[in-house]
């Protein structure tokens, strides 16, 4: 059984198909690429997958539950992570106290208990701990005690992945993880995401621009032009489908 | 870019489970602490009275910060917290011959049963539109509590004598018992407050402030964590509304801007103390009697211009110490440290990034 199902997902605002019947699938432990022009939709899906935009018709099924189902809190419980295009940290916080918070649900002591300090001792400790491992993992020790705002923008991008490994996700949703980082550090990102993969157990679903770092380590690519699937397959056959190029280079004349 | 980076990756973190033990810093409040109970004891009733009012007022004001600086939404209405918890405690006191004490725990629930009802139509604005509404709360508040309690002369006013509110500890003078009720309530307000921030529960809060998106995106529920800090910051404000009483024998919604003003004050008392930190707001609250005593007798006969010696120098000290009097001390001995410190103790930035990327920010 695939591990995240798109069902005919349709999205429209006011006129405008956004997202217009789209269907693929992913199996557990892919890195399955979502590739288009600007403005093809693969962002929407994105917004769609994390609830924040509303289907109009369709169904999402993620490893058997109903995702359209969830309000937007509930998608990380069950196992779905995100990082965003634009930086998205909690400034006020270190980076170790941001990476705390991607752990959100894997705590469970709420106000009263909190202010009372019923049981809330430890259950700091075991996240505290958790989350220094991410750190460890992901070279950001030295950083951890480090306000988040301020850093290098590479290096915030790292906090972010720690925070989003920090719910222990089976699918991790990248939005345009090159987006902004030169060339040499586009390659070592696609190092760390083929890395992060097997390292985490993850299945990866990212939505990218970069074509070289796609073509090289995606198992599956899905080419979305106009909100509309136009291609889908291995990187190797997607590349040479005239569709796609025609969608990236134009018709011929 | 996981792939590793230069050696600077050897600074420790600190241990699991360890925040290393605070000496200085516990030592410091320990010493306050000493200094605080004995107090009441040196000076006189009227001084102690004055402490007093500086405890309540940091009581609601530390409430306040809990919503405003925090959580960041601002309200100017949580004089009516403060005035359901004051009527509560006296009405209880006067008309059902209460003891003052258990009328604390009912104040602390009846206001944060309006926190709850204001804080679910705050989900739907932010910002100023938030500060307007509960600005109207705190408009509204005097003359719906008007229609609702006839005190003496069918007026909005409950007084319950000094018999009512005697103190519980045969040795202790009323001013005294009084004041050292207010500073356990203060101290217990302050240890909930502290205990929640440095929790999963208080990381949320502090999240849904910074980004919603994204603290929605990692499982919190924005929503209920907005409510809740409502219904607590609520909750305290309560409290404080019920030491009034016990201090200044009176619950008055006869004049309409009382509680307004009231409101306003607390947000002072967390600005100029510092938003966003725990001993912040009680500081504010000090500073702010102690400037409105120090103005009030400063041009005698010209007393009316007192407001605005208080006004000029509360933008004064907003201007000097944009981020409160906490976050002026802390950046003092930060400033202190650095000069004592070697300058290699704190690593830079790894040298992973190129220098055009370094001066983004989130």
């Amino acid at each position: 059984m695939p591990l995240l199902t798109v069902n005919e997902v349709g999205v429209r605002f006011g006129g405008v198909t956004a997202l217009d019947r789209l269907s693929f699938t992913i199996e557990e432990a892919q890195i399955c690429a979502l590739i288009g022009p600007n403005g093809a939709g693969k962002t929407t899906l994105f917004n769609c997958l994390s609830r924040l935009y509303e289907v109009d018709e369709g169904t999402i099924m993620f490893n058997g539950v109903d995702l359209l189902q969830l309000s937007p809190h509930r998608v990380a419980r069950i196992g779905v992570a995100r990082t965003f295009q634009n930086l998205a940290l909690f400034p006020a916080l270190t980076v170790l106290e941001n990476v705390m918070v991607g752990a959100h649900t894997q705590g469970h002591i709420g106000f009263g208990r909190a202010m009372l300090r019923l049981g809330a001792g430890r259950e700091e400790r075991q996240l505290r701990a958790k989350c220094s491992d991410i750190l460890e993992r992901l070279e950001l020790a030295h950083v951890a005690a480090r306000p988040a705002a301020g850093l290098p923008f590479g290096t915030l991008k790292r906090i972010e992945f720690a925070r989003a490994l920090a719910s222990s996700p089976r699918l991790l949703l990248l939005d345009e993880p090159a987006n902004g980082l030169t060339h040499g550090e586009v390659d070592e990102l696609g190092v760390a995401i083929r890395d992060i993969r097997e390292r985490f157990d993850l299945t990866v679903l990212l939505v990218e621009h970069h074509m070289a770092m796609v073509m090289s380590i995606s198992d599956h690519v899905v080419v979305l032009d106009f909100g509309r699937k136009i291609a889908e397959g291995p990187p190797a056959m997607v590349r040479d489908d005239p569709a796609v190029i025609e969608a990236y280079l134009g018709a011929p004349a | 870019m996981v792939v590793p980076t230069a050696p600077v990756a050897t600074t420790k973190l600190p241990e699991p489970g360890g925040q290393r033990v605070p000496w200085a810093r516990l030592a410091a409040g320990v010493a306050v602490l000493g200094v605080a109970v004995y107090l009441p004891f040196y000076f006189t009733p009227e001084v102690n009275t004055t402490l007093s009012q500086v405890l309540y007022l940091a009581v609601a004001a530390v409430g306040l910060n809990l919503l405003t600086g925090y959580n960041g939404q601002v309200s100017i209405g949580h004089g009516a917290f403060f005035g359901i918890g004051a009527f509560t405690s006296a009405v209880l006191v006067v008309n059902h011959g209460w003891q003052f004490e258990y009328t604390i725990p009912v104040a602390a629930l009846l206001a944060a049963g309006l926190g709850v009802m204001v804080g679910f139509p705050a989900l739907r604005v932010r910002g100023l539109y938030l500060a307007l509404i509960t600005l109207g709360l705190a408009v509204v508040f005097p003359r719906v509590t008007a229609k609702v309690v006839k005190g003496t002369g069918g007026v909005a006013l409950v007084r319950p004598s000094r018999a009512d509110l005697t103190s519980l500890l045969s040795g202790l003078a009323d001013d005294q018992y009084q004041y050292l009720l207010c500073l356990l309530l203060l101290c217990i307000v302050l240890l909930l407050t502290w205990n929640l921030m440095r929790s999963r529960a208080g990381r949320a809060i502090i999240a849904t402030r910074d980004h919603e998106v994204a603290a929605e995106a990692v499982g919190i529920n924005v929503a209920a964590v907005k409510v809740g800090t409502f219904a607590l910051s609520a909750a305290f404000a309560g409290v404080a509304g019920s030491m009034s009483v016990l201090v200044d024998h009176l619950a008055d919604a006869t004049n309409p801007i009382t509680y307004f003003q009231l409101s306003i004050e607390f947000l002072i008392a967390v600005v100029i103390g510092g938003s966003a930190t725990i001993i912040g707001p009680v500081v504010g609250a000090a500073l702010l009697v102690l400037l409105r005593k120090q103005t009030a007798g400063l041009i005698t006969g010209k007393e009316i211009l007192a407001p605005a010696v208080l006004g000029g120098a509360l933008i004064l000290i907003v201007y000097v110490l944009p981020d409160g009097a906490v976050g002026g001390f802390r950046r003092l001995v930060a400033r202190l440290g650095r000069g004592r410190r070697r300058p290699s103790s704190t690593p830079d930035p790894p040298p992973d990034a190129p220098a055009s990327l370094t001066n983004r920010t989130t």
